[in-house]
């Protein structure tokens, strides 16, 4: 093979160049990670409600000692510290997907045991438990409530009122009654602000005889 | 002809080829898992009751109020303007491309802030930007700008300021406006005068 003739150095280097350009494409964009479930199958199940854990029912598990649940707090490590339900391992939700967590997450999933995820509110865990429930971690559970709810509120279900506090989804009160009621007390007063307000100074009669004097 | 010539011409064709089936073979348009975890501890995700409240007062038109709550709620009592979009139909109807344009701030919300978090979560996942959470739902709502409680006396200034911003938006939602024009409306004060009689009054 002689590279001296110009034709065939040039061929060498359009074929290298075209490599380059097709390596690129088959690395480019790659996640590393990849969703198990549709958008519209995670749905599904988000409306189903299956996959979330009841604090009074928590505390059932705690305290019988139940196999088959893990705990996992998604708080800061300096939260953890100060407290954390008992059994809890921390996990904070930016080192989530980090390659040792992933690995444990498929051991749990294999071995068929429940995971619990919390973080302070409910809202703070809902995320991270949506993104493990797209990528196919079905065992996976979030406490409603929150560690909030569970360090402060009562958790003996007959001391429970009727809406617990852990249902935020739950109207606080009654919104229609409160425009309503609002709204009219407001009407009123504009109501009678709108009348003109005719002001008629009454003046003491003068009688046509003469009075008083000196 | 160089016979390398011809080698050349059909890689370059199957590589043409390949370049056509390639796009097809996988979908990249979704944002990633990590990419969706960094979104979430992004703050600017959430906006707050007042800045919702101050949009609508000032008739924002890139404000664009979503509604994820179930049909009977919405129509029981919403925010004014809002759409409803239950959760169910979240996916559906491509609801995101009809309803917004390119400036438009989509605000979701629910009685609390999990319904319109999980929504928010699946339309991200779907790579749509410009959609907020309204922090707190409608719960906070009403604790806010509804009936917003007074502050200490010892507040500072920016507290007092924000309670008057509220007190002036609980007036607006409730259809109070009329409380603005009794200042300004003008009063008519008839004044009756005295008819004097021609007989030489009083006096010394």
């Amino acid at each position: 093979m002689e590279f001296k003739h110009p034709n065939r150095s040039f061929v060498a280097f359009v074929v290298i160049f075209i490599l380059v350009i097709v390596i690129g494409l088959l690395t480019i964009n790659k996640p590393d990670l990849k969703y198990q479930r549709t958008t519209d199958e995670t749905l599904v199940h988000l409306i189903l409600n299956e996959d979330e854990m009841y604090p009074e029912d928590l505390v059932g598990i705690i305290e019988m000692e139940e196999p088959g649940y893990a705990i996992i707090d998604l708080r800061s490590p300096y939260e953890f510290i100060k407290g954390h339900i008992r059994g809890a391992v921390n996990i904070p939700t930016n080192s989530l997907l980090d390659k040792e967590n992933l690995k444990e997450f498929k051991r749990y999933a294999s071995d068929s045991i429940a995971v619990i995820l919390y973080g302070q509110t409910q809202l703070e865990a809902n995320g991270p438990w949506m993104i493990l429930k797209q990528m196919g971690f079905d065992n996976f559970k979030v406490l409603l409530g929150g560690y909030h709810y569970f360090s402060t509120g009562p958790l003996d279900f007959y001391d429970m009122p009727e809406v617990p506090e852990y249902l935020v989804e739950e109207p606080a009160c009654d919104y229609y009654g409160i425009m309503e009621e609002l709204g009219n007390v407001t009407n009123e007063e504009t109501e009678a602000a709108d009348q003109p307000q005719v002001v008629m100074p009454v003046r003491k009669k003068k009688e046509s005889v003469v009075e008083g004097g000196c | 002809m160089n016979k390398a010539y011809y080698i050349l011409a059909v890689f370059l064709l199957l590589l043409g080829i390949g370049l056509v089936i390639l796009p097809d073979r996988e979908h990249y348009d979704e944002a990633s898992p990590r990419e969706l975890l960094s979104d979430l501890r992004n703050p600017s995700r959430f906006i707050s009751t007042d800045k919702v409240a101050e949009m609508i007062i000032d008739q924002d038109p890139t404000l664009l109020l979503v509604d994820v709550r179930d049909m009977y709620d919405f129509l029981d009592y919403s925010l004014p303007g809002a759409h409803s979009i239950p959760l169910e139909e979240i996916l559906m109807y491509n609801w995101v491309d009809s309803l917004s344009y390119d400036r438009s701030k989509i605000v979701l919300f629910s009685n609390s802030d999990i319904l319109a978090d999980q929504a928010w979560i699946l339309l991200k996942r779907e790579n749509h930007n410009n959609i907020h959470i309204m922090k707190g739902g409608l719960n906070c709502w009403f604790e806010t700008i509804i009936q917003p409680s007074p502050p200490a006396e010892t507040s500072a200034d920016e507290e007092i300021d924000l309670y008057q911003f509220r007190k002036g938006a609980s007036i607006y939602f409730l259809g109070g406006t009329a409380a603005v024009e009794q200042e300004t409306g003008s009063q008519t004060v008839v004044v009756k005068r005295k008819n004097k009689t021609k007989v030489v009054e009083g006096g010394c």
